[in-house]
């Protein structure tokens, strides 16, 4: 199964790609493949030590080492997991352009048994700061891709001052946007208060972000 | 209520709100969030933006737009810095208030685009020709990148002068909640007796211009300049002082690498070592007095900076000898962890 994960920037694509590796590193192997042409710090390639350790490749680009630079490709070797229906997750650079990339993959996803294409939601970023920008950054996606979108992901947040009501506040939002809300993440101790609230699919907890160090 | 924001975008917003109607950009990372929010978001308030065609293009348009008295706002990250010196310099001889926005990366040279603090002496020594300073602000959290960014323009209003936002290449890319800036008192006053506006019925043009070939009006003008300076050094100094007495060690660090500071203060308060961070806010005028003034419980003063030492110096102009002071770095990207730098203190005390 492939895994695509598309969101504006800040929503917690990354956050939320290396959770979902964790989490499904546990029933097989699985390949994560950082794809963000957009930013250049906070990436999925800097977990990568962390990734390894639990069973996970972290596909990347070819420049080796800390340079924080692109060589912007999908590779063979990554494509040839796709096609063979093999286990990995795309995590995409954020908005309509982080989305260009994903044209050099469609063949192999097309050819793939089975994709879930997911949109990554935060109510507390500007850009998606409501219902209806939610709807409107969605059509954006569908404009600048050839596949539909199959479900979406609650990640309403407030890096370290989030509370269960941020967490809600997001979900009523999704909720309304009409697709599968597949997944959301939370915190375990606000996932503790507010479990029976939560109404995706699947719920993703997590003690420590992933993606940050204590002090950022 | 807050808001998330990446800290490029949020210091692109706090110039909106500061009444900033004039950007002249060009890409750099990591700076371009700001260039792009200024694209998207300028238009909608009736401001001006321009992709220039270089940085040298950018300044001098900066340079034009200051002589108008609108407040105008140039950015960009180290090497482009380092191309705008003439313009500033320039600014400076012509008494013209612009922001300058510095988000730094490792260098020198192209160097790389992890974050990096190698810039303090760029930003407070210059690089521009002649006898001039320019306040420079250096934020260590979103929100305060913010306030700074709106207090910059106010700065540079009242003392007719350039001013530069210092934040290192961490803090214009990481994301943090923050309140928006509250700007219902803002007071957009462009019309300014000096500006290039045409005869606007003063009966006379203005001219902004630093050139000046008379030796005795350029001394004098020179030295009313550096009469400002004095004013700017007496009211504008901006410090985070937590060093309290009974510290047995002061930590100094400026903008994000002052937070992993705090976290190293943890650890060795853990082991029973006191320590306080003296963190600078404005990197000129220097807060000479708070080292001037340290707590006769500190023995000794440990400098943390991403580079190989360049705010160490302003440091030890301030101890003037009567405390050792120790620096640590890293550079080229690399960023010191909580546990090296409570390493260090622990090897010097």
């Amino acid at each position: 199964m492939t895994h695509i994960i598309t969101g504006y920037f800040g929503s917690g694509k990354t956050e939320f790609s290396v959770n979902l590796a964790l989490a499904l590193a546990k029933q097989g192997a699985i390949s994560i493949a950082d794809l963000d042409v957009i930013n250049p710090y906070f990436r999925s390639r800097e977990a990568a030590t962390r990734l390894a350790s639990r069973g996970i490749t972290l596909m990347s680009d070819h420049l080796q080492g800390n340079t924080g630079q692109d060589l912007p490709a999908a590779s063979f070797a990554f494509l040839s997991k796709v096609r063979a229906g093999e286990n990995v997750i795309i995590d995409l650079g954020g908005g309509h352009i982080g989305l260009r990339l994903l044209a050099s993959c469609y063949d192999a996803i097309l050819s793939a048994p089975a994709y879930e294409f997911l949109c990554v939601l935060n109510l507390f970023r500007p850009e998606t700061a409501s219902a209806a920008k939610m709807a409107e950054y969605l059509r954006s996606i569908n404009m600048q891709t050839q596949i539909p979108l199959t479900g979406l992901v609650n990640n309403g947040h407030m890096l370290h001052e989030t509370t269960a009501e941020h967490v809600l506040a997001s979900q009523e939002a999704i909720l309304s946007l009409g697709l599968p809300l597949r997944y959301t993440l939370v915190r375990e101790d606000i996932y503790a208060q507010i479990g029976n609230e939560i109404q995706s699919e699947e719920v993703l907890t997590f003690s420590k972000l992933q993606m940050r160090e204590d002090w950022q | 209520m807050k808001i998330l924001m990446k800290g490029n975008e949020a210091i692109a917003a706090a110039a909106i709100a500061a009444g900033c109607r004039a950007f002249f950009g060009y890409p750099i990372t990591p700076q371009n969030e700001i260039v792009e929010y200024m694209v998207t978001k300028m238009p909608a308030v009736g401001g001006v933006f321009v992709q220039a065609e270089s940085e040298v293009a950018a300044v001098n348009m900066a340079y034009g737009a200051a002589a108008t008295g609108v407040r105008t706002m140039t950015s960009s990250s180290s090497p482009g810095i380092a191309l705008k010196q003439e313009g500033i310099s320039y600014m400076a001889g012509a008494d013209l208030p612009c922001v300058i926005v510095s988000v730094s990366r490792a260098g020198p040279g192209l160097g790389g685009i992890l974050p990096a603090q190698g810039d303090y002496f760029q930003a407070t020594r210059g690089g521009g020709n002649g006898d001039y300073y320019l306040p420079v602000y250096a934020p260590f959290s979103i929100q305060e990148a913010m306030d700074l960014v709106y207090k910059a323009f106010n700065v540079a209003d009242l003392y007719r002068t350039p001013v530069m936002v210092l934040a290192d290449g961490m803090l214009g890319q990481m994301m943090e909640p923050v309140l928006p800036i509250n700007n219902e008192e803002l007071i957009m006053n462009n019309e300014k007796c000096w500006a290039a506006n045409g005869d606007s019925g003063r009966g006379r043009r203005n001219i902004a211009n630093s050139l000046s070939l008379k030796a005795e009006a350029l001394e004098e003008m020179n030295l009313r300049r550096f009469a400002t300076y004095e004013i700017i050094r007496a009211k504008e100094i901006m410090v985070d002082n937590r060093v309290t007495d009974g510290d047995e060690v002061a930590l100094v660090a400026y903008g994000t690498p002052a937070r992993i500071v705090l976290n190293s203060i943890e650890i060795l308060k853990s082991k029973g070592i006191k320590a306080g961070l003296v963190r600078p806010i404005t990197l000129w005028p220097f807060p000479y007095e708070s080292f001037q003034n340290l707590p006769a419980s500190v023995k000794n003063v440990v400098v943390c900076e991403l580079s190989m030492g360049q705010m160490v110096e302003d440091v030890r102009l301030g101890v003037a000898g009567k405390i050792p002071v120790h620096f640590y770095g890293r550079t080229g990207g690399m960023i010191f962890e909580p546990e090296e730098i409570a390493e260090k203190v622990i090897e010097v005390i």
